[in-house]
């Protein structure tokens, strides 16, 4: 086992993914009979065209078991804070165990990248709250979601 | 190193033979159990051990080098 920690295109990230989509979609998605699995590749393209785009990844051996799919961009209201905001994450259940080195790695290029604020949620059926203060981060907001 | 080896087989509470080469993986449960190792460790030699340098400690090895590295640094 070689766990290794990169930064990598959506292009590698997605032909390495898309067998762990399904894991993921069934562990952590809300709303599954409403809310299809479909992940719109032009729109993840033109962020990562923009610069918006940033996915860590979390390899062994060169097989994907861990990623994190975020975006970087100024806060819209607070326009001189550069943020990192969760788009997705997701680890193989069994390599859960270097999470903590995973967001090590996350947050220390975000910050060289400029970011200056993270965001990063958790569900609240698989609360990552703990973890999630154990690396500094504090509880500052509650989503509520409802389908329309 | 022997005192660091000694603490983090405490912290782990492995009854596994641990030397500088043994993974942190293999003696916590979850990456909630590391960082509650690492922060143990670091807490008994009086050293905080950040966040951004847990991507570099795959190993006790590294763990170790890790508080001696942060007590040179006090």
């Amino acid at each position: 086992m070689s766990i290794s920690f990169q930064v990598e295109p959506f292009e590698t990230f997605y032909a390495a993914a898309l067998p762990l989509f399904p894991q993921h979609y069934e562990e952590l998605a809300l709303n599954k009979n409403e809310v299809k699995l479909e992940l719109d590749v032009a729109r993840y393209e033109d962020a990562e065209r923009n610069g918006i785009l940033h996915i860590s990844t979390m390899r062994d051996d060169g097989r994907l078991v861990g990623y994190f799919v975020a975006a970087i961009l100024r806060h819209l209201h607070y326009a001189s804070l550069i943020c990192a905001s969760t788009d997705m994450y997701w680890i193989v259940p069994e390599f859960r165990v270097h999470g903590a080195r995973f967001f090590s790695f996350i947050l220390d290029d975000w910050k060289k990248r400029g970011v200056r604020k993270a965001y990063v949620s958790t569900k609240v059926h698989e609360d990552k709250q703990e973890f999630l203060e154990a690396l500094g981060f504090s509880l500052s907001d509650k989503m509520f979601t409802r389908m329309l | 190193m022997e005192e660091i080896l000694k603490a983090i087989t405490e912290e782990a509470e492995t009854s596994a033979m641990v030397t500088a080469a043994t993974k942190l993986a293999d003696i916590v449960e979850d990456s909630l159990s590391f960082l509650s190792l690492v922060q143990g460790v670091g807490n008994r030699f009086g050293v905080r051990i950040s966040v951004e340098h847990l991507q570099r400690i795959e190993t006790v090895g590294d763990l170790a080098e890790a508080v001696l590295s942060a007590r040179r640094a006090a």
